[in-house]
């Protein structure tokens, strides 16, 4: 691991489009600013690891205990179709160092 | 025809357009990229994203809205992007369910959902922002609440009613704003 040492209002830039800077640091916190192209998805590595965490365990799911949950769910409403889907445009996330 | 191997249906035979291609696969299986959804059977409210790479790996579907109407999936073009998803209609989201030993305490993933472009049959995994949402609602305790909220408002729609009806003979034949 390439292991760097900056100060608040440094950055780093990974390839050409992602930038990293750091906005403040208080006690054990560091507050980081992210610039990336639209394309590129971020989040907190304790909430990807949960995720994975979570499919890893779903899937060994038996077909037993599936056919038992359809018991349980009985006579549900089927027909609910609608979507959930929204999409929705990116907010900008600019990292404004003056700004904490 | 393909012919896979699995764990839990024996050895299945899928059409080559039943094949549904995740590019980025399910997060932390990045390197199985073709499944095949399986209804459990046909009154099941349950479907099963079957792994082709390896017969092993499924994962139990659902469709949220069965027990969560008003989970509301928002996603920007860069996340579902590769799907190229032209219209609302063409997309469908699921999402993965954790069945302990115990079907009463199962749960639902909706803080990452499964969107699927039915038209290209591709998929991807998205992690949504909202924080309201988890990876483990209980969806047993999700129905009790939907339930719950719409019993309330019928109780609150007969309460309303019943007062529309009382005021009525006061108001006489005063127009109503």
């Amino acid at each position: 691991m390439l292991v760097l040492t900056r100060k608040v209002g440094e950055g780093i830039s990974i390839g050409d489009d992602i930038k990293i800077v750091v906005m403040q640091i208080k006690g054990k916190q560091v507050r980081l600013g992210i610039k990336a192209s639209p394309s590129t998805v971020v989040h907190r590595e304790e909430v990807y690891q949960r995720i994975q965490d979570e499919n890893r365990q779903a899937s060994t799911t038996d077909v037993v205990s599936v056919e038992q949950a359809a018991e349980i769910f009985g006579e549900t409403d089927k027909q609910n179709t609608a979507s959930p889907l929204k999409k929705v445009t990116r907010v900008a996330r600019k990292p404004d160092p003056k700004k904490s | 025809m393909i012919k896979v191997k699995t764990t839990r249906f024996g050895d299945i035979e899928i059409d080559e357009k039943d094949v549904i291609t995740l590019p980025s696969g399910i997060i932390g299986f990045p390197e199985l990229k073709q499944y095949v959804l399986l209804d459990h059977d046909q009154d099941s409210p349950f479907k099963w994203l079957q792994s082709l790479d390896d017969g092993a790996i499924a994962f139990v579907m659902i469709n949220p809205m069965l027990f969560k109407p008003d989970y509301l999936v928002e996603v920007n073009e860069a996340e579902v992007g590769d799907l190229d998803i032209e219209t609302e209609e063409d997309a469908v989201v699921s999402v993965i369910i954790t069945m302990p030993s115990d079907p009463q305490k199962m749960t639902a993933n909706l803080k990452a959902p499964v969107i699927f472009n039915l038209k290209n049959r591709k998929g991807r995994q998205v992690i949504l922002n909202n924080s309201e949402y988890t990876t483990r609602h209980n969806i047993m305790e999700e129905m009790r609440k939907h339930s719950a909220n719409t019993e309330q408002q019928t109780l609150q729609n007969v309460i309303d009613q019943a007062r529309e009806q009382k005021a009525e003979p006061h108001v006489g034949k005063v127009e109503k704003k």
